[in-house]
């Protein structure tokens, strides 16, 4: 696979990662825990994609390998950085929806 | 004339898909004014669009924007088919959502 599908999959994967758990948070704000857990099972199978390619290149890097970086590169790292942290708030904010305690 | 509006945060990524898109309608002699644009500038582009098309980064807008632009119709990019920036399916998809 070359680098620049690679890339483009992270960044689509790490897009789609947080508009799920955006979309789960809408979801537990209306108390509509059945699809909030759909949403949320689907933003981490997307992380869990995006981080997948990443540990590759990470990978392929630490055994010599030379990996390109560009500008693309650079957004996919950002959109996939952007997708954790939306991902971590959000289960904080559904536990909080949910009315769990400490 | 079909005119599509891309969007995503930045219209960064976009801007790829909107190449590809344009290749495939050259190669289908489709007759398109295709566009990418940042999500936050999309109220100048109105005008200039029959199809709004999000990326899967904002796919979590859709609501919001059918809210706000009832007349538009309006679409999720596929994120397969935004990772493999497959242009002609974006396309057909947009093509047959403004059919329905």
């Amino acid at each position: 696979m070359e680098v620049g599908t690679e890339v483009m999959e992270m960044v689509s994967y790490g897009g789609e990662a947080r508009s799920k758990a955006l979309q789960a948070i809408r979801f537990s704000r209306k108390k509509d825990f059945v699809n909030c857990e759909v949403c949320i099972r689907e933003c981490e199978e997307k992380l869990a994609a995006a981080h997948e390619i990443q540990t590759s290149l990470i990978q392929n890097e630490c055994a010599g390998g030379k990996t390109e970086i560009s500008m693309l590169m650079i957004h996919a790292q950002d959109h996939l950085m952007n997708a954790i942290t939306v991902y971590d708030l959000a289960k904080e904010m559904i536990a909080a929806y949910r009315g769990e305690g400490e | 004339m079909l005119k599509i509006t891309l969007c995503c945060a930045g219209g960064w990524s976009t801007s790829l898909l909107l190449k590809k898109m344009k290749k495939a309608a050259l190669a289908g002699k489709i007759e398109t004014e295709i566009q990418a644009v940042p999500e936050s500038n999309f109220n100048e582009y109105v005008v200039h669009t029959d199809v709004l098309i999000l990326a899967p980064q904002i796919g979590h807008m859709k609501e919001e924007m059918v809210k706000k632009y009832p007349d538009l119709k309006i679409m999720v990019v596929d994120y397969q088919d935004y990772a493999l920036m497959n242009g002609e399916n974006v396309l057909n998809e947009a093509i047959a959502l403004l059919k329905k």
